[in-house]
């Protein structure tokens, strides 16, 4: 490691395989996404662009990059896979209503794991209570949610990449990631039913 | 007894042989054998010891409602206690094992207590053993009734879980629920359908019914393809609804392929669930009903027609409905004799007799069984009339008994629908359905399958069109050859006076344990369960609760519908812990949180510790104790600089135009006066005055604060705020955040570590004149921005730099690169400890409880002195809160310096006060410290500021010792290291 590069969530913690792929399952962690979280206290951020057309409504996603998840009214998180941390904060901390709300640069703080494959969906239901088994021909959304025993929140991209994010406190990237390898398996083999594969068909 | 394998039919391959081991006896059985049948096709009729009296219990039932035949199956660390041997499909080479019975299944010593049995009735071990104890006997008596042994050591099996969604949750996959899910399913609906058989076709599989032309079996294979080929159609094979929740949460235990996984529980959340549940056949209540060989009539036809065994050569039937007759007409057609057919009921229909007369076969009308007589294994029966005239005696290896049949209702019960009593089929039925269930097939009620399944393609019509689809236009199918079947049962009558007839097989509960809690006034159900235990075993009562409803109606001279049934909690099975834990145990028990800077400490030879994070406890070097670790780490703070990760600490951020007011409601200090970069250490209460947390909150600007909370509090502690602000003060316009992760928090401290920071390449000024205690800046160290506060828990001057986590590790080694002039040394969470409590700060949850107030640890002035509120305010000024003899914190002394204290020893007023006593206080930290070569510790006494100076006892379990009272602060009470 040069002088104070950055370190991954999982080799923080000491995990050197930061991918596992097989014939039905893809996991990987997303290093270098970067995260902005926005919270106002108002309806949105900011009245102009590029906020005026903001999901408002929880659970609802808009963008593929960056892509805008809104986690619950007046709080939204920004993921750019092509931007810089700094670039993203950049991009949008400048437009915000002054006073009225806060924007964290979280790139720090959280992990990003990208799930792909038809058994994905079948390991997000093992860990946690939401319907990911509905067929991939949804919009793109996303939810906060438990997974095994922490908070996190599940953006799936939609029909075009049909594939989730998984976002963390980066602090927990080790026992999440342990607790997704863990439960591939079994994720694997129910995912052999063949049920929501007309969702996933298209 | 020559019981055998009949030579053809069946649903087994005799292709495919098995071997298995029972009792470590080597037996055959085939493909698609169940452990149960295989067992009859060996001519095992004994196959484990009953739960009380150590009788000999055989196979009396096909399903998973078995209370006799309990068998430990698997060797090992992967043995499995107590399954039911009709529900465990046979393998190659599996190894099984009765589970009660010493020295052997075949001799029992235990069975003195079937000997002896007056001795033993029901509630006897709350009259008999009270002397010497209880306690002494329990063990004994638990070794002598238990059921099972679990494992001695770790579970390897492997448990799974798994969440799902659908449409439909059809729990049965029998004929009915076959035809429901098929219908769901082609209407376009999300169907699972889940059956504890790993064959689907329920009582198809062994009945004798043709539908549509072919072998119910095969019916059931083409419906099960179809709903196999559908994606939209989920098929569960030995899965079984545990539960029904709130919101139609239903639970499903899957038994899986011990390979791979053992158990695995679905927690689905249908929109609607369809119980096609079927219903279960109740034994008759007649003296020594529980030998081996007495088997419920359509056990009996499931072995003979889905496995093929032939369970013994002879046989006699007693029963109270058609059905039983049914078991007559199947076992003669293979052959078997059957010496008598023995109905309770004075009138059978003209066309029973006429086959029966037929087929040469004897009824017995109006009759009973009055007795059985056989060891380890039935060898005849005695009947009389109803009145009591002897029929006389017949010569049987098998009684097939049916009593009637009580819907699988449990489900039901547990979703808050209703049951009605109906007397013409003796049995609880579903009467009030609860929205979004649907009953179908007996679970509802016994009837002929033709209309049964007439109503099920109605009922799952509706159940399509209830939730929006357009329901498939599917004909039930035709029933071209059936089986006799009940539309009515004649109720089952105990014969009076005789106590051992067997109630509940499982719990060995008699007709005269019944007697006896009646006499005793136990006639409600629910005390008449819990006096007898019927009902109470790994069955759950599943053939015994109707009967002891039944019993108790009887002798309390009312109608068993009078009585009611108790409650019906889940789960419908056992369920194993395992599976209620799955990959939740081990290292994954609770998440593990590691800090950005783990492969440094790792590297530095830290000792881990999990704190909710794993944390470095000391960092020991080769061949140093922990406790030399730690004093060293102790003494480097004191008198040189050390390093301490404090990443885990609480980070909120709280901002808005609101935020000092918003605050100023939560702390007993002063926030709107903290100047802007400057911190305040606070403490935060409860609404009663307790305090709940403590930290250091920094304000960065006129609206923005850093308010640090205890490590493990922070996620507390940003809900309650959160809380606070949505629910009672939404005039304020805050903003609160958890930024803990995105930062790494490092503490430098001790005399050398403002050279230390310097060393790093800063922006800083961290001259003591423009960064003094209590004070906050920002700028960049090392390249890195960086957030510096000055404040300090060790007691020396100390700096904590945040730099994002990302860049944690890599900080760290810069920090160490540059301390290394300075002989830098990391330290763990226990050398804080120690200079923290020479230092005598307060560590919320250590030094404080649930009880503990602003007063009590010397901070009742700042609190009371405010005058603006703030939660809990008003609760310091309660007459409680203001004594002067609440517990207060104080320092204390051993006596002797070498004497060596432990938190938690209690401390009595008075130097020679001993134990027992009422205690004064107890010590609440202790440890050596290193910086005053002696021990110390903090407590809570008892009015403990007025006792300064004076000698207590201090009392550890059988050790006491003195200590002295002192001021807390052991370690530079000036505070001019603090501020240096």
């Amino acid at each position: 490691m040069t002088a104070l590069s950055p370190q991954s969530a999982l080799a923080q913690s000491a995990i050197e395989t930061r991918s596992h792929t097989t014939e039905r399952l893809h996991m990987a962690e997303r290093a270098d996404t970067a995260l902005l979280r926005i919270h106002s206290l108002d309806e949105r951020p900011g009245a102009a662009a590029p906020f005026a057309d903001w999901p408002c409504r929880t659970g609802a996603s808009l963008g593929d990059d960056p892509a805008v998840l809104c986690l619950r009214p007046r709080e939204w998180l920004v993921l750019s896979e092509r931007l810089a941390p700094e670039a993203l904060y950049q991009r949008f901390a400048s437009g915000v209503a002054p006073g009225a709300t806060a924007v964290f640069e979280q790139s720090d703080g959280l992990a990003v794991f990208h799930l792909s494959g038809p058994a994905a969906p079948w390991l997000l239901a093992k860990l946690s209570g939401l319907d990911f088994l509905a067929g991939a021909d949804g919009r793109p959304h996303c939810a906060r949610t438990r997974i095994g025993q922490i908070a996190a929140v599940v953006h799936y991209r939609g029909p075009r990449r049909r594939d989730f994010e998984l976002i963390a406190d980066r602090s927990v990237a080790r026992y999440l990631w342990e607790l997704l390898i863990d439960a591939a398996p079994h994720a694997t083999e129910l995912s052999l039913s063949g049920w929501g594969a007309a969702g996933d068909a298209e | 007894m020559s019981a055998a394998r009949l030579p053809d039919g069946g649903l087994i391959d005799r292709s495919r042989p098995l071997r298995f081991r029972f009792d470590g006896r080597e037996f055959e059985g085939f493909e698609g054998d169940s452990l149960a049948s295989a067992l009859l096709a060996n001519g095992v009729r004994v196959v484990g010891r009953s739960f009380k009296y150590h009788r000999p219990r055989g196979i009396y039932t096909a399903g998973e409602e078995e209370p006799c035949a309990l068998v430990e199956v698997g060797e090992g660390d992967r043995r499995v206690p107590t399954c039911r041997a009709p529900t465990v499909p046979l393998e190659q080479g599996l190894v099984a094992n009765s589970q009660k019975g010493w020295p052997s299944l075949r001799f029992d010593l235990g069975r003195v207590v079937d000997f002896s049995h007056d001795l033993w009735p029901a509630g006897f071990y709350n009259k008999t053993f009270t002397w010497p104890s209880w306690e002494f006997w329990e063990p004994l008596i638990r070794r002598s009734a238990g059921l099972g042994r679990p494992l001695g050591g770790r579970d390897p099996d492997r448990y799974e879980q798994v969440n799902a969604h659908c449409d439909l949750l059809v729990c049965g996959g029998g004929p009915h629920g076959l035809l429901a899910a098929l219908i769901a399913a082609r209407s376009g609906l999300r169907v699972i359908l889940a059956d504890q058989d790993w064959r689907f076709g329920g009582r198809l599989n062994g009945e004798q019914f043709v539908l549509d032309g072919v072998a119910g079996a095969a019916w059931a294979d083409a419906i099960t393809a179809e709903l196999e080929s559908l994606p939209n159609a989920l098929l569960l094979r030995r899965a079984v609804a545990t539960a029904v929740y709130d919101g139609h949460v239903t639970t499903l235990l899957q038994q899986g392929d011990d390979a791979a996984w053992r158990e695995c529980l679905w927690t689905v959340r249908p929109k609607r669930i369809l119980l096609a549940t079927g219903a279960i056949e109740q034994g008759l209540i007649f003296p020594n009903n529980d030998r081996p060989g007495v088997m419920l009539a359509g056990a009996v036809r499931q072995y003979l027609g889905r496995y093929a065994v032939r369970p013994a050569d002879s046989a006699v039937v007693a029963t109270n409905n058609d059905s039983g007759y049914q078991t007559v007409f199947d076992l003669a057609e293979r052959g078997i004799a059957v010496h008598a057919v023995v109905d309770t009921r004075d009138q059978v229909r003209k066309s029973l007799r006429r086959r029966l007369r037929d087929a040469g076969i004897e009824l017995l009308a109006g009759a009973r069984i009055a007795d059985t007589r056989g060891g380890r294994g039935l060898k005849g029966v005695r009947i009389e009339r109803l009145g009591g005239a002897d029929l006389g005696r017949r010569r049987c290896e098998l009684l097939a008994v049916s009593g009637g049949w009580a819907p699988r209702v449990q489900l039901l019960a547990q979703a808050r629908g209703g049951l009605r009593f109906d007397p013409a089929t003796q049995a609880f039925l579903p009467d009030r359905l609860p929205a979004g269930l649907s009953v179908v097939g007996s679970a509802r009620g016994i009837g002929p399958l033709a209309d049964q399944l007439a109503r099920t393609v109605r009922t799952a019509r509706e159940v399509c069109l209830a939730l929006g689809a357009a329901a498939a236009d599917v004909k039930p199918p035709e029933l071209t050859a059936s089986i006799v079947e009940s539309e009515t049962v004649a109720p089952v009558r105990p014969q009076e006076s005789k106590a051992r007839q067997w109630i509940d097989l499982a719990h060995d509960v008699t007709f005269g344990d019944a007697e006896l809690a009646v006499r005793e006034g136990f006639v409600s159900v629910e005390h008449f369960k819990r006096y007898t235990t019927a009902g109470m075993s790994v069955d759950q009562g599943k053939t015994g609760n109707l009967n002891a409803l039944i019993v108790l109606a009887a002798l309390t001279g009312r109608q068993t519908g009078e009585v009611g049934v108790t409650t019906f909690r889940p789960p419908y099975v056992p369920v194993t812990l395992g599976t209620l834990a799955a990959q939740h145990t081990g290292e994954r028990y609770t998440p593990r949180r590691y800090l950005p800077a783990h492969t440094v400490h790792r590297a530095l030879g830290a000792d881990f510790e999990d704190y909710g994070w794993q944390r470095p406890d000391c960092y020991p070097l080769q061949g140093e104790s922990r406790s030399d670790a730690i004093h060293r780490e102790v003494r480097a703070v004191r008198n040189g600089v050390g390093v301490f990760d404090n990443s885990p600490i609480g980070k909120l951020e709280v901002q808005g135009p609101d935020a000092a007011a918003f605050l100023d409601r939560f702390y007993i200090n002063d926030v709107p006066s903290l100047r802007i970069g400057r911190a305040r250490y606070g403490l935060m209460l409860n609404e009663n005055g307790v305090i709940i947390d403590d930290g250091v909150f920094v304000r960065w600007a006129e609206d923005r604060f850093l308010v640090h909370t205890t490590s493990g509090g922070v996620q507390r502690i940003g809900a309650m705020m959160e809380e606070w602000l949505q629910c009672e003060w939404r005039d304020l316009r805050v903003l609160v955040d958890d930024l803990t992760p995105q930062w790494a928090c490092f503490t430098v401290a001790g005399p050398r570590a403002r050279e230390t920071v310097r060393a790093l390449g800063t922006d800083i000024d961290f001259d003591p004149g423009a960064l003094p205690h209590m004070a906050a800046a920002q700028g960049s160290m090392a390249g890195l921005p960086v957030r510096v506060v000055r404040v300090s828990f060790s007691g020396e001057s100390s700096f904590e730099l945040s730099v994002p986590a990302r860049r944690g590790a890599a900080f760290l080694d810069a920090l160490l690169d540059a301390g290394e002039a300075f002989d830098i040394t990391p330290y763990g969470v226990e050398a804080l400890m120690v200079l923290r409590l020479e230092k005598g700060f307060l560590h919320v949850g250590t030094d404080t409880d649930g009880s503990t107030t602003p007063d009590d640890v010397g901070w009742g002035k700042v609190a009371r002195r405010k005058e603006r509120d703030y939660l809990g305010r008003r609760s310091l000024f309660r007459s409680g809160n203001l004594d002067p003899d609440r517990k207060q914190l104080v320092g204390l002394e051993p006596l002797d310096p070498d004497r060596a204290m432990r938190p938690g020893a209690h401390l009595l007023i008075g130097d020679s006060r001993q134990p027992p006593a009422p205690t004064d206080g107890w010590i609440t930290s202790a440890a050596y410290s290193p910086t005053l070569r002696r021990h110390v510790a903090m407590g809570v006494l008892r009015g403990g500021r007025a006792h300064l100076g004076e000698t207590l006892t201090a009392s550890d379990e059988s050790t006491h010792y003195p200590v002295r009272v002192v001021h807390p602060v052991f370690y530079d009470p000036d505070n001019q290291k603090l501020k240096s």
